[in-house]
């Protein structure tokens, strides 16, 4: 692999970590099987790409595509609290909704940036490595969400958001709005996969409402990934981790591209996407056995 | 902190095998990226390979042709993008919009050759058609939808309700649907649109469709091309004829097709890899349409439905499935 | 103060299923009162207690809990009135998170929870305090996570946590019922210490009759939806086990032979 392909590979794995974070606010904090990440991801590079393509500043652009994603969010939430739909399906239902929304945001499935201005044009036109632009831009964002994460899970706010997954009749004996933390938690991880949309499409110069397919399994793969391989009660922790994970996964991808390696090729991908869930998924469980076996002997 | 070593070494391995596989070659490097693996864009691919053969560029000789398929996905797309780029190829070829798009994207200074692009300027691969400005140029596949209605209204005399499934979520599909629709007012002709957003609905969306419309308009469309067996099949059933922008459907049962032979598509791409390969300027390679547009006719399939093919058809035909 | 006005409240109402949990049932606990709520099977003792935390809908009447109406406040709403220990030790408390965050969320019951950092060294020092009156040692162990604890350990964790925020009302839904017996004896020792110390209104329902009349200063046992007696002082004082059983099955005796009566 190349210096070039490694570095955009951190690139891309760090933009789909903003996807494994709103994931793990999903699954994990939340025990809420959301699917809507399917559609608010291609949603929010669609209103990025469509604001600026529209001459709005794009730093304002990348904040009304992380809103819609929200929007998303609170419509699965929405659908889910108040209407009282099976998650999974209230989610399946915003995903499938977005599709036509998106088309309709665009006026079409797909929409080119290339030469229009992005977050990144600043940065660029100062005479700096468009991949170092990239990447460093990238990763100050994906920081900042981080720390972001991190504190506000570390609050009075953030303990009831955590205790609503494991335990919500506990939570609402404590006086915490169960409804409300499922459309606060919704909101806020469709939110960062709405942002992710966006820096994808602005890195990448297009929109394309094919960029949704597989985005919950790509951001479910990076959660499992980097949490068997980072395990921790921790917080700040686990937040890293998914991130880390988002990036191993990348990095497996870029594995299966670098030609002839191993004679995988892109097509292999899903069942390398498959193994390595699955693995990561065994792992635990053989970390078990052998300490059962360690304390029998 | 186990998890933590592995990860190190996970790092050092990586590495490693970042530095084993930049091996230098004295050949010329061409890497194709292609958006998924269908009928066509694999003909494409095909046409190009055997056309840079053609002109003495043969893989495994003095070329290196790489190439991956996205899958569909554009993540990967984009991550096949860096990987080529990286890779540093003499010349860049991206197979439909979104892979282009990615390749372009990644690089301002490898030569990039689109093909297989309904419409580049509003994919922004160019600016000008016949100067293009950056490291980009290529090959157009529009389809020539008003040829296609020309020849249904040949086929069918009294025509005044055309059929057609499409994915609305397909950028060259929509295009192609705007243009049709352009045709069918200039003639007063109604058009019947079912969509169908993956290839499992192309059956149910033809189905409810059939029996309203005297043909099926089978346009160049990647969900329909993966499931043209499924639109010919309704169409037998209601007994009206299937025409298509891609000749590949006549084989799948499709009565008439007019369009490119994609793997010819491929084999003029050729002459742009060919033009890059010797050193010729991007802006001195303006983009074009593809061309050569064949008229492939199923006489058996027009048999079966009681159509009699009018002679000058049959006649001007350049292939002709018995 | 709590106070019930005519609570009715019937499961699949109009259905075959229909089930009269509770019958018309009014009650008042003054401030300071440790009531203790008995009863068979079925009687209505968790429903009444569900009534006043507002996880049952109440069919008709009225919930006042400090003189305000909250009859059609939710769960959260009312849970700034009032603390809960659960039946079920896991129920009380949050398996994943560690004693100390169990502990910062029950400070803040009934409160907004903002931005504020859960745990700040001030509020360890105060968790650290109420926690050590446990004598198990669980105040070196604040950052463990709270899964790791049995579930008398948790039970009683879940009772401290109870007094963590400024409300005075404390619901007992059965909490000893799922411990063996000397971690019961130990909880509702300690149930008796912590009421004491905070002067708290209390509503406990047990489904044993020696602790019912051991603990607290009156008692209502119910039967199908019904209180069918009452008693505080003195009366109560004299009462043991095997009155109370008697009482109770000349009560039930008497609706024997009601219902004889109706059907013949």
């Amino acid at each position: 692999m190349s210096l070039f392909a490694f570095l955009g590979t951190l690139e891309i794995g760090l933009i789909y970590g903003l996807v494994a974070l709103g994931v793990y606010l999903t699954f994990r904090i939340l025990d809420f099987p959301d699917l809507t990440v399917d559609g608010s991801f291609p949603m929010g590079g669609a209103v990025a790409a469509t604001a600026i393509v529209a001459g709005i500043n794009p730093w304002l652009a990348t904040i009304l595509a992380t809103l819609a994603g929200s929007c998303c969010g609170l419509i699965t939430a929405f659908l889910a609290v108040r209407c009282g739909i099976l998650h999974l399906l209230a989610s399946i239902l915003t995903m499938i909704a977005a599709f036509s929304i998106n088309i309709r945001i665009m006026g079409r499935p797909n929409m080119a940036l290339l030469g229009e201005p992005t977050i990144f044009t600043p940065f660029e036109s100062l005479g700096f490595n468009q991949l170092h632009v990239h990447l460093g831009i990238v990763f100050l964002l994906v920081l900042l969400s981080a720390v972001f994460i991190i504190r506000l899970l570390s609050s009075d706010f953030g303990l009831g958001l955590r205790a609503t997954g494991v335990n919500d009749r506990m939570v609402a004996a404590q006086g915490g709005n169960i409804g409300f933390y499922t459309y606060f938690g919704l909101a806020l991880s469709n939110g960062f996969v709405g942002f992710a949309g966006a820096l994808f499409a602005q890195s990448n110069s297009f929109a394309d409402v094919t960029s949704g397919v597989g985005t919950i399994v790509v951001g479910l793969a990076a959660v499992i990934l980097g949490q068997t391989l980072l395990s921790s009660s921790k917080i700040w922790v686990s937040v890293v981790a998914v991130i880390v994970g988002s990036i191993l996964y990348r990095l497996a991808v870029a594995f299966a591209l670098s030609s002839g390696m191993f004679g995988m090729q892109a097509s292999d991908l899903n069942l390398i996407t498959a193994v390595l869930v699955a693995i990561a998924l065994v792992i635990p469980k053989m970390k078990a056995k052998l300490r059962v076996k360690s304390l029998r002997f | 902190m186990k998890g933590l070593k592995g990860i190190t070494l996970f790092c050092v391995v990586m590495l490693l095998l970042m530095s084993a596989a930049n091996t230098f070659a004295q050949t010329y490097k061409v890497a194709v990226s292609q958006i998924v693996e269908h009928p066509a864009l694999d003909a494409t691919r095909q046409g190009l390979l055997d056309g840079l053969k053609a002109k003495g560029f043969e893989d495994g000789k003095n070329l290196e042709f790489t190439y991956q398929t996205a899958q569909g996905n554009p993540a990967i797309a984009v991550q096949i993008a860096k990987q080529f780029v990286g890779e540093k190829p003499d010349v860049l070829v991206g197979i439909a919009t979104p892979t282009a798009q990615a390749l372009a994207a990644s690089t301002r200074t490898i030569p990039v050759i689109f093909t297989a692009v309904t419409d580049p300027l509003s994919a922004k691969l160019v600016k000008n058609l016949t100067h293009p400005e950056g490291n980009v140029t290529g090959l157009s596949d529009l389809s020539p939808v008003a040829q296609h209605f020309d020849l249904m209204q040949e086929l069918v005399p009294d025509l005044k309700v055309i059929g057609v499934v499409y994915n609305p979520g397909e950028a060259n599909a929509v295009s192609q649907i705007e243009l049709l629709k352009k045709s069918a007012k200039a003639k007063n002709i109604q058009i019947v649109e079912a969509t169908a957003l993956k290839s499992s609905d192309v059956q149910g969306a033809a189905r409810i469709i059939a029996s309203k419309v005297q043909v099926m308009y089978a346009l160049v469309d990647n969900t329909i091309a993966t499931a043209i067996d499924a639109l010919v099949g309704v169409a037998n059933q209601a007994k009206i004829p299937v025409v298509g922008g891609s000749t590949s459907f006549v084989a799948s049962g499709a009565v008439a097709a007019l369009g490119f032979d994609y793997y010819q598509v491929g084999v003029q791409t050729a002459d742009y890899v060919e033009a890059v390969l010797q050193g010729k300027k991007i802006s001195e390679i303006p983009v074009s349409f593809a061309k050569g547009s064949d008229l492939f006719l199923n006489l058996k399939a027009a048999e079966a439905l009681g159509i009699s093919l009018p002679d000058a058809m049959v006649k001007r035909a350049t292939n002709l499935k018995k | 103060m709590i106070h019930l006005e005519n609570i009715r409240i019937t499961f699949n109402a109009g259905t075959i299923l229909e089930n009269k949990a509770l019958r018309n049932v009014s009650l008042t606990v003054s401030e300071g009162q440790f009531l203790t709520i008995i009863g068979s099977n079925g009687a209505g003792k968790s429903t009444l207690l569900s009534a006043v935390s507002g996880e049952t809908p109440i069919s008709e009447g009225s919930v006042e809990i400090d003189g305000v109406d909250v009859s059609n406040w939710p769960v959260h709403k009312r849970a700034r009135f009032a603390a809960r220990v659960f039946q079920n030790p896991l129920a009380g408390t949050c398996a994943t998170l560690s004693i100390e965050e169990n502990m910062a969320l029950a400070c803040k019951r009934g409160k907004s929870r903002g931005w504020h950092l859960a745990l700040s060294s001030k509020r360890r020092n105060f968790f650290q305090d109420r926690i050590a009156i446990l004598g198990l040692g669980l105040e070196d162990r604040l950052g463990d996570s709270i899964g790791l604890l049995s579930g008398g350990q948790r039970q009683a964790v879940s009772l401290v946590m109870a007094t963590l925020a400024d409300s005075h009302i404390l619901l007992l839904d059965e909490h000893t019922a799922a411990l063996d017996p000397r971690m019961a004896a130990f909880i509702l020792e300690l149930t008796n210490t912590v009421v004491k110390e905070f002067s708290l209104t209390v509503m406990m329902v047990t489904h044993s009759m020696k602790d019912a009349l051991a603990s607290g200063d009156r008692t209502i046992m119910l039967h199908q939806g019904k209180i069918i007696f009452d008693v505080a002082g003195e009366e109560r004082d004299c009462l043991d086990v095997p009155h109370l059983l008697e009482m109770f099955s000349r009560v039930r005796d008497e609706e024997l032979a009601d219902d004889s009566l109706l059907l013949g």
